[in-house]
């Protein structure tokens, strides 16, 4: 009997140890290696931690228009373009024919002409930046599908996460109206974007303290990034490629707007004999950032960060070989 | 985030008692990382962004059919335009858009488009132009590249030329659009040369034919009454060398095209094959077999000098020069299995350039005429590959795969691989089709080339009008 409690007592007394101290380990188990771990330090926005924004979940809605997407618009078939001549409003007559000094030369179909110069920029493009944004519709009236409209060459931006950061942020912009634009920002301006109508609608909260030099943060400038990567079509397989780096200045408005033509900083390179590679992909960028804006995931807020963005695009890791 | 932290805290791998511990250092050190965070450049300057992605969608481009004031001419605009269009769509790198979706008319843009009309539908190039028939019976095609976005002209060109050959004039317009987009010189006013089949594969017959890099224009050039096999064209001329087997015997001969003009090369000792011309289109450069070994030789199209480049016992074959004529690529069999070699252009400092982990082999390199590749068939475990690598061995990538591909030949612009796929051969003589294909550089848009036969070893010609 006691040596049966003796056995009990030690017994739970191994178990207790055990318990407490864990199972005896007889080999030294490798001690892990220290392997450094490589952490960034990156800002974390307030305002994208304080998403919860949800709640105004307008936003969605307003997207929906561009959702459309670039996909041609002959998706949706409209019928041949009837009769009715558009408003006679835009081609200056005045103008004077492009001047066709095009040199005939021999039968065999050589290229007899030189580059016929580029008429003046028309100016009766009306440039005003939103309120206008209809310079189009007269013509679609002709065809009876409103939807035509509402499909901006906007940047399929519409569905992507990266998106909603911009819808969140967007919740904060400034009412104040934009500073009216200089002509030059027709691209954009001059087509209808639903969006821009559309815009001030949501917002509705803090009056947004322009804040100076605040750091962008890593979401925000993805954000922006993957926008601009959407627009930019790759000179892919371009001889190379590792050189045909090329950087843009950006001019913004503080609504995410192109202030000005955006300028590639190595201009000069762009006209040079045998850089035509370079020009192909300055221009391959050009198309992107003029077809990407108005970049409206950008902060309010921080207008005075972005208002000028330097954009440096480097084909060179897209390709391989 | 701020996870990252502890992880690396974590990392530091303590025992299990230590954890307590470790939460309680990793929350110190978040608050040490959030309070030491280095403040982020606070410059006044730009902001500095980088990118390094994109899409490799093709560009949306609008091409108008060309205005004309006559029926006439608006027929052969509407031809030019189709002509145009499918050669910017097949290129892979353009996406001509549905003219239904177009907002303003051809007639209406004669001075200047209306841009947003055109930004609406998306496009991103705009081709307009016009049609005119002179007086003098001749046509004039004039074109212009605008860039809707800047709303700029970027090219505009005016060719004057007989009327049947609204044709050429639509490849070039197609090319002056390529090469002003791309920076890079254009392909489409180019032919193909190639060994048309048919018939049964005990018994097919094998006709050079040629035609425009499109497929219009195709003609034969041989009856064949004798078989023919790898055709090359001359990088400077409308001339190609190919090798016959005329009354069984196998020779390497030159075809002016222009001319109709056939010549045998010469006459040597043993066999003659892969002929391939230089750079400067003045030289040969073939292979020659003489009792179970074969060494490359060049031959002076002139002066009929020969003058040999390799002496081993081993099987050296398939010779490319690079574009500048001072390097040659071939296979040999040197090494043990077949690979790739580059030499100078006289023969000396020949060295390997592909190595393969396993037992492939590799074939009939080409040197691109951009100069910067060398394109091969890889035979990997009974499977073919086309690929392409850096002269110096470096950066292999592979295109395309299939039971059987051969013969790849390269665009003009070193841009565009064109090469063809046999299917398997059945036991009663059926199957084995071979067709041309077309692959991008890039390993995008492979493409079928329709010919009216089937079609082996394809060989492609210079610009036209270079």
């Amino acid at each position: 009997m006691r040596s049966a409690m003796f056995a009990s007592a030690t017994f739970h007394a191994v178990v207790v140890a055990v318990v407490y101290f864990g199972l005896p380990k007889w080999f030294e188990p490798e001690e892990p290696e220290e392997s450094p771990i490589i952490v960034e330090l990156v800002d974390i926005a307030e305002t994208t931690v304080a998403a919860p924004m949800v709640p105004v979940v307008e936003p969605p809605k307003v997207e929906v228009p561009p959702a459309p997407t670039p996909q041609p618009v002959a998706a949706t078939p409209p019928p041949p373009p009837p009769a009715p001549p558009p408003p006679p409003a835009e081609p200056p007559p005045a103008e004077a024919a492009p001047a066709q000094q095009v040199a005939a030369l021999e039968p065999p179909p050589t290229p007899v002409a030189q580059p016929t110069p580029p008429p003046p920029p028309a100016p009766t493009v009306q440039a005003p930046p939103k309120p206008q944004a209809k310079p189009t519709p007269p013509k679609v009236v002709a065809t009876p599908k409103p939807k035509t409209k509402p499909e901006p060459p906007k940047p399929q931006a519409a569905f992507d996460p990266t998106a909603i950061a911009a819808l969140l942020d967007r919740t904060r912009q400034p009412v104040t109206p934009p500073t009216p634009t200089p002509p030059q920002v027709q691209p954009k301006a001059a087509t209808p974007t639903p969006q821009q109508q559309a815009a001030p609608a949501p917002v509705m909260t803090p009056t947004p303290q322009p804040a100076r030099d605040v750091p962008m943060t890593m979401s925000e400038t993805d954000a922006f990034r993957a926008a601009v990567e959407r627009c930019w079509s790759i000179p892919a397989g371009a001889r190379d490629a590792q050189n045909l780096r090329v950087t843009l200045r950006l001019f913004l408005t503080q609504d995410g707007n192109l202030l000005r033509a955006p300028e590639v900083v190595d201009a000069g390179r762009m006209s040079r004999a045998g850089e035509e590679t370079f020009r192909a992909a300055a221009e391959s960028a050009l198309r992107a950032v003029q077809r990407c804006a108005p970049y409206r995931m950008l902060p309010a807020q921080k207008y005075d960060t972005w208002r000028e963005i330097e954009l440096t695009f480097d084909p060179s890791k897209v390709l391989a070989g | 985030m701020t996870n990252k932290n502890d992880v690396r805290t974590a990392a530091l791998g303590l025992t299990r008692r230590d954890g307590f511990k470790m939460i309680g250092g990793a929350l110190a050190g978040i608050t040490t990382s959030t309070l030491a965070r280095p403040a982020f450049a606070q410059t006044r300057g730009p902001l500095r962004l980088d990118i390094t992605r994109g899409n490799v969608d093709p560009l949306p481009i609008a091409v108008t059919d060309l205005f004309a004031d006559t029926a006439d001419g608006r027929t052969v605009g509407a031809n030019i335009t189709r002509v145009v269009a499918a050669d910017l769509e097949r290129s892979g790198l353009f996406r001509p858009l549905p003219a239904q979706s177009f907002l303003q008319r051809p007639e209406d843009m004669t001075l200047r488009p209306r841009f947003p009309d055109w930004r609406v539908i998306n496009a991103q190039g705009l081709v307009t132009g016009r049609v005119a028939l002179e007086t003098d019976g001749r046509l004039r095609v004039e074109f212009r590249l605008w860039d809707v976005f800047a709303e700029q002209q970027m090219a505009g060109l005016a060719y004057t030329s007989a009327p049947d050959t609204w044709r050429r004039v639509a490849h070039l317009i197609a090319d002056e659009i390529y090469e002003r987009i791309t920076g890079e010189t254009g392909y489409f006013d180019t032919r193909v040369v190639y060994v048309s089949e048919s018939g049964r594969a005990i018994n097919r017959i094998k006709r050079l034919a040629i035609m425009d890099q499109d497929g219009d224009n195709h003609r034969f050039l041989t009856d064949g009454s004798y078989l023919v096999l790898t055709p090359r064209f001359s990088p400077t001329a409308q001339e190609i060398t190919y090798l016959a087997y005329v009354n069984d015997r196998p020779r390497v001969y030159i075809y002016n095209i222009d001319t109709g003009q056939q010549e045998v090369l010469g006459d040597f000792p043993g066999m003659t094959y892969a002929p391939r011309f230089s750079p400067d289109g003045r030289r040969v450069v073939m292979s020659l077999a003489q009792g179970g070994n074969s060494d490359i030789y060049t031959m002076d199209l002139q002066t009929r000098e020969v003058r040999r480049l390799t002496n081993s016992p081993s099987i050296d074959t398939s010779p490319s020069f690079s574009p500048d004529g001072t390097q040659v690529t071939f296979n040999s069999d040197r090494g043990g299995t077949q690979q790739l070699y580059v030499m100078r252009a006289d023969g000396s400092d020949a060295r390997r350039i592909s190595f393969a982990t396993n037992n492939a082999r590799y074939g009939t390199p080409v040197w691109s005429p951009r100069g910067d590749l060398i394109a091969f068939t890889k035979i990997d475990q009974g499977v073919f590959y086309i690929g392409v690598m850096r002269p110096d061995g470096g950066g292999e990538r592979l295109l395309t795969e299939s039971f059987l591909v051969e013969s790849p030949t390269w665009s003009p612009n070193g841009r565009v691989l064109m090469y063809y796929r046999q299917g398997r051969q059945n036991n009663d003589g059926t199957g084995g089709e071979a067709q041309l294909w077309s692959i991008d550089l890039t390993g995008h848009n492979e493409r079928l080339v329709v010919t009216p036969a089937l079609g082996s070893d394809p060989a492609w010609s210079p610009l036209l009008s270079p």
